[in-house]
């Protein structure tokens, strides 16, 4: 079967699998909090100085926003509606695939070559079951919480610039108005968009890493080849979530 | 048709025609019944071999093995049929892989019975007495290079008794730097399996007498030094 096959597959049986009572035992849920430890809390300073730079660029185009069009009013609602709906997610997901797609992919590559799954199966353990599920949920948790964090610090960044740049208004004010011109559907589009890209990386991470032959020489091309093929079904599932959810 | 052969549970374990390309011995045949302890031993490069196959990998030896009527290497048999079913030691020249690296050795110990839904208090508790018959004081917290081998064979046993529903033994080469004492506990532990109708399978790079008593094995097969079949006192 081919790996895209196996992706797709992964991704069905984790939908599968949620609802399971089964499927929540205590090892699996020990995974998923070090996975969201890992993938979520380690990635926090990084975050951080990504999210700064995203305010400064969004108060920047908030500027030129008004420059060109002298409409303030709607200056809160475009700004939210790129950083929360679009770019918070997008990056949140990319620094996930950065960050963990090639250690998880290396990981379950290693497993492999050391036979560590083959020990994994013989005492019954389903190596979906322990191994990806637990680390397809984390990950699309922490891409979740990652992209509400990277949003939050960047539109509070964003208010900061605003507020000295423009002057009269102060940062509680600008953030208290970007809130306010929140819409809800974008918070859920946000997380939805985060969430899928976080379970595509971890599924095609480990798909591939548990696809690797016997040799430790496997590791860097099965590393290399997820990489190319988290890109590829990442750019494929945001176009059709985009397309999702801008259906009437 | 005998109803009766119709419905007989399959053997726990069978081995046919075994051979083994670098060694000219005759090949090995076996059918493992329930309640049986049986040796076999073999150099280890095809003690190796053996292990590759019983665990459905490929494999440098000739014949097939089949776990309670069912092909080891088929898709799905450890996770479906056979799961819970048979409890077994790994090589520790097994790649390295009889432990799992990201895991304390007890978190190794305990994580079959927890995936199979055991609650946490009882598996620790069935593994420390366990752990405790076979002389360790506690179960070992550390990571698998910071525990002494024979403390990690005697984990190993730990690990394979705690499948209370386990019909056969694979025990492989599950002997090294084990402690004299833990391997009396060791055949007193298989024995009270063996009356529950487990069926035992040591397969084992040598088995001198002394050991082959405190383990309670029934027969040796030892193709290389071309030992016959024999029940041992």
């Amino acid at each position: 079967m081919s790996t895209h096959l196996q992706i797709l597959q992964a991704l069905l049986a984790f939908f599968g699998q949620l609802p399971v009572p089964s499927s929540w035992r205590r090892p699996v849920v020990d995974r998923v909090a070090r996975q969201i430890v890992f993938a979520g809390v380690g990635a926090l300073p990084l975050l951080a100085l990504i999210a700064a730079g995203l305010g400064v660029l969004a108060a920047q185009q908030g500027e030129l926003w008004l420059t060109y069009t002298r409409r303030a009013d709607l200056m809160h609602a475009v700004l939210d509606t790129g950083l929360v709906r679009e770019v918070a997610p997008l990056l949140s997901v990319l620094l996930a695939l950065a960050t963990n797609g090639a250690p998880m992919c290396a990981e379950m590559a290693m497993m492999r070559v050391n036979r560590e799954i083959v020990v994994l199966r013989c005492q019954g353990v389903c190596e979906f079951g322990y191994l990806v599920f637990p680390r397809m949920l984390g990950l699309a948790l922490a891409c979740c919480c990652g992209a509400v964090v990277l949003a939050a610090l960047a539109l509070l960044v964003c208010s900061a610039r605003l507020s000295s740049a423009l002057g009269g208004e102060t940062v509680t004010e600008i953030m208290r108005r970007f809130l306010l011109e929140l819409d809800g559907r974008h918070l859920v589009w946000m997380l939805v968009k985060a969430g899928l890209g976080g379970l595509i990386i971890a599924a095609v991470a480990c798909t591939t890493g548990l696809s690797a032959g016997d040799a430790r020489t496997e590791v860097p091309r099965m590393v290399s080849s997820a990489m190319t093929a988290a890109l590829t079904w990442l750019t494929l599932g945001w176009i059709l979530i985009t397309a999702a959810s801008h259906l009437p | 048709m005998n109803s009766m052969s119709s419905t007989r549970a399959p053997l726990p374990l069978t081995l046919s025609g075994l051979g083994f390309p670098a060694l000219n011995v005759p090949s090995v045949s076996l059918e493992l019944l329930p309640g049986a302890s049986t040796a076999l031993i073999l150099p280890e490069e095809e003690l190796a071999a053996l292990e590759a196959l019983l665990c459905g990998l490929p494999a440098e030896v000739r014949g097939t093995a089949g776990i309670r009527g069912l092909d080891p290497g088929g898709e799905g048999v450890w996770n479906g049929p056979l799961a819970g079913r048979v409890a077994r030691t790994f090589s520790p020249l097994f790649g390295g892989g009889c432990w799992l690296e990201n895991l304390d050795v007890d978190e190794n110990m305990l994580l079959a019975a927890l995936m199979r839904g055991e609650r946490h208090a009882t598996a620790r508790a069935r593994a420390l007495a366990l752990a405790r018959r076979f002389g360790l004081d506690l179960l070992p917290e550390g990571r698998r290079g910071n525990t002494p081998s024979g403390t990690l064979t005697v984990c190993q046993w730990v690990r394979a008794f705690l499948m209370e529903e386990a019909e056969l033994f694979l025990m492989i080469d599950c002997l090294r730097k084990a402690p004299p004492e833990a391997m009396k506990a060791l055949g007193q532990a298989s024995r009270e399996r063996r009356q529950r109708g487990a069926a035992f399978f040591w397969l084992l790079p040598a088995l001198d007498p002394a050991q082959a008593d405190a383990l309670g094995v029934d027969t040796i097969l030892d193709p290389v030094n071309l030992t016959p079949a024999a029940p041992h006192s």
